[in-house]
């Protein structure tokens, strides 16, 4: 039988808090170790709160990010950080990295750290070992994709970032106690360079271990290289964009994570529906199934996000009382 | 109302929409909000605000101003807010640490009457023209923009609103518009959804008898050219400085006016009149200056109001130069039109 959970992916909308916290550090009110340690506090409260939920595998939230690039390019050598870019088909905008030499990671990163601090929480909450801590990073694909880089292919930028930053900093992160969570909406956006998300697939695959994520389209037309990854990774998917979940099963993805929550709308899902979705993944095989999010909670705002999470335990709770489980 | 006709200058010079508050405008607003102020003192300061916005149009030379979108905060919510069936959960996230109020529809949309007519008649009264341009968010941005949970889907979601904007349009009219500009920044965002977009911009400005202008931006226009002739409005009014006036060939076939955006709003540096001069030169390669108006980008509403009121009088003033030439020519003075087609 299955093994049941519920999870978060990726970010958590800012709440009026934490925006206050950043928006007093964009104007100079405190330095950045007073917001780090104003943050570092938010974070620990909104840990409580996933824990607290139900939820088995999440982030911190990424009170820290402001997408799922930066700062992370702010820390690496050879890049340049450039004006505002539409975020797929959002009305959401990142700062795009400029490629100006290979990307290299530089030591002074602060993620490791980060991440570390949230397995504090963990461990002070008595969690630790029983729930999963994540750190989201973009996927070589996304973030080669999202480069602008003068005669530069994409190709050549996703060995690039994944030689000089990604693999590197998933490495430390694993150290850590952290969890890599890849972001890859890219390799579901544009299937005319699927022959390139092979080799940005594989590269992930070979640190054996994660949640790799996609979002916004549909992810059945790269199953075969979502079977790839291996029995290291849990596969999450959305499902509200039309994911055929008992495809990725069927096509050897044994742990899924059903993206079923909707960030992207405010209504709220039905647990019968989501219920009866996780048992028939389980019945197809699926190894271990998690109800998830199927994309940044960052679109909502953040008192719907809240119901949404809380949501998710409850699915979760429901699965495991039904499945005996 | 019946459509009248106005005289206009070649190359008319008019804005997007939007204009910088003036900074004790934002404090009253605070403190408006902090309760310190009377709805009617708030109301008093719209009004003046708007006096000194169209003051600013006059000195600068705009043939036909707006009221800068002074009672706006944001351009869905200021109409999300005024129709029935939109709720407020808390603001979204749009980049960095700026955050937007997306409403979500919780209910069948109503119109509880007319949003922006208000706004029109005082403008009216208060300006130093003959003609103002009253914008509103189109029905595809609206939609888009907002958090669907009550329609089975986006297209119908649009389509209510098209219906309701609509409805304001003709009260528009009836309280004697005569030119009114549909704004949808997000029309060709979501290419797959273009055909019923459009249809929905077309429901919206329906059996209305006066000009309607669309302003699109920082958009792919090759997503556009398409449908040119299936808009039913008379001007696209789209951003150009802001892409150094290349992919000016989008606009060949296109058989409608165009407000031509010849200043970059979101660049602090103001541009010289020799500059607009030629962009009005290159663009008329492309379209007739008899069907062409003169415009920002976009709305000035981000740059600090000391620099929006110098761009829009280098905006004018490299008209001029270019109206010199024509008027050797023999073109001096063109009509407004409410047209679909131009010429
Ligand atoms: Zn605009």
């Amino acid at each position: 039988m299955a093994v049941f959970g519920a999870a978060l992916i990726g970010s958590y909308p800012r709440s009026e808090k934490v925006a206050t916290i950043h928006r007093k550090l964009i104007k100079g009110v405190i330095g950045m170790e007073e917001f780090e340690r104003l943050i570092g506090a938010e974070t620990e409260r909104l840990i409580g709160t996933f824990v607290k939920a139900g939820l088995d595998s999440f982030t911190d939230g990424m009170l820290r990010w402001d997408d799922i690039f930066n700062p992370l390019i702010r820390f690496v050598d050879g890049v340049e950080v450039n004006g505002l870019v539409r975020f797929y088909d959002n009305n959401f905008f990142f700062r795009a990295p400029v490629v100006k030499s290979d990307p290299s990671l530089k030591d002074s990163e602060p993620i490791t750290a980060w991440c570390r601090k949230g397995v504090e929480v963990l461990e002070k909450l008595g969690v630790k070992g029983q729930v999963t801590l994540k750190q989201p990073l973009p996927g070589p694909a996304t973030i080669a994709s999202a480069s602008i880089a003068e005669g530069e292919d994409v190709e050549d930028l996703i060995d690039k970032w994944w030689s000089g930053v990604l693999e590197p900093l998933t490495k430390d992160l694993i150290k850590g106690g952290c969890v890599p969570e890849f972001h890859e909406p890219e390799i579901v956006w544009d299937l005319s360079r699927r022959d390139l998300w092979v080799k940005a697939v594989e590269l992930v695959a070979s640190v054996n271990e994660g949640w790799y994520v996609t979002y916004f389209r549909p992810a059945d037309p790269v199953v075969d290289m979502l079977a790839r990854l291996g029995e290291g990774f849990v596969v999450a998917v959305d499902v509200v964009s039309g994911t055929d979940a008992g495809k990725m099963v069927s096509a050897g993805v044994k742990r899924l994570a059903l993206g079923a929550v909707d960030a992207r709308n405010t209504k709220m899902e039905r647990c019968r529906a989501l219920v009866s979705l996780a048992k028939r993944v389980a019945e197809d095989g699926a190894e271990e199934v998690f109800v998830a999010n199927n994309t940044l909670l960052d679109f909502l705002p953040e008192p719907v996000a809240r119901k949404k999470v809380r949501f998710l335990g409850r699915v979760k709770r429901r699965l495991v009382r039904e499945s005996g489980v | 109302m019946v459509w009248r006709s106005v005289e206009l200058p070649v190359l008319p010079t008019t804005v997007i929409g939007s204009y910088p508050r003036p900074k004790w405008l934002r404090e009253f607003i605070a403190g408006y909000r902090e309760r310190r102020y009377k709805e009617e003192q708030m109301r008093e300061a719209f009004d003046d605000a708007v006096i000194a916005v169209l003051n600013d149009h006059r000195e600068a030379g705009v043939d036909i101003p707006s009221d800068g979108e002074m009672r706006r905060d944001e351009m869905v919510e200021y109409f999300a807010e005024r129709i029935d069936g939109f709720k407020f959960y808390g603001p979204v996230r749009v980049w960095g640490n700026n955050y937007f109020r997306k409403p979500a529809v919780v209910s069948k949309l109503r119109y509880k009457g007319p949003m922006v007519v208000d706004e029109f008649l005082f403008t009216r009264r208060v300006t130093y023209s003959e003609v103002v341009k009253v914008t509103i968010t189109g029905p595809y941005t609206i939609a888009d923009w907002s958090f669907n949970e009550y329609y089975p889907s986006k297209e119908d979601l649009a389509f209510e609103i098209a219906r309701i904007i609509n409805r304001e349009i003709k009260a528009l009219e009836e309280a004697g518009a005569i030119y009114v500009q549909v704004d949808e920044p997000a029309l060709t965002t979501h290419p797959e959804e273009i055909e019923w977009a459009i249809e929905a911009v077309n429901e919206a400005v329906k059996g209305v008898n006066i000009k309607v202008g669309l302003h699109v931006c920082y958009s792919d226009y090759g997503i556009l050219r398409p449908y040119y002739d299936r808009l039913n409005v008379s001007q696209f009014a789209l951003e150009f400085a802001n892409r150094g006036f290349r992919d000016l060939e989008v606009l060949k076939g296109l058989n409608k006016e165009l407000g031509f955006g010849v200043v970059d709003v979101h660049s602090r540096r103001v541009e010289s009149p020799e500059e607009v001069a030629a962009a009005i030169r290159k663009v008329m390669q492309y379209v007739p200056p008899e069907c062409l108006f003169i415009n920002p980008d976009c709305g000035l509403k981000l740059l600090p109001r000391r620099i929006a009121r110098q761009k829009l009088r280098v905006m004018v003033e490299g008209t001029k130069i270019v109206r010199e030439e024509l008027k050797r020519k023999g073109l001096e003075r063109v009509e407004l039109r409410k047209e679909l087609t131009c010429p």
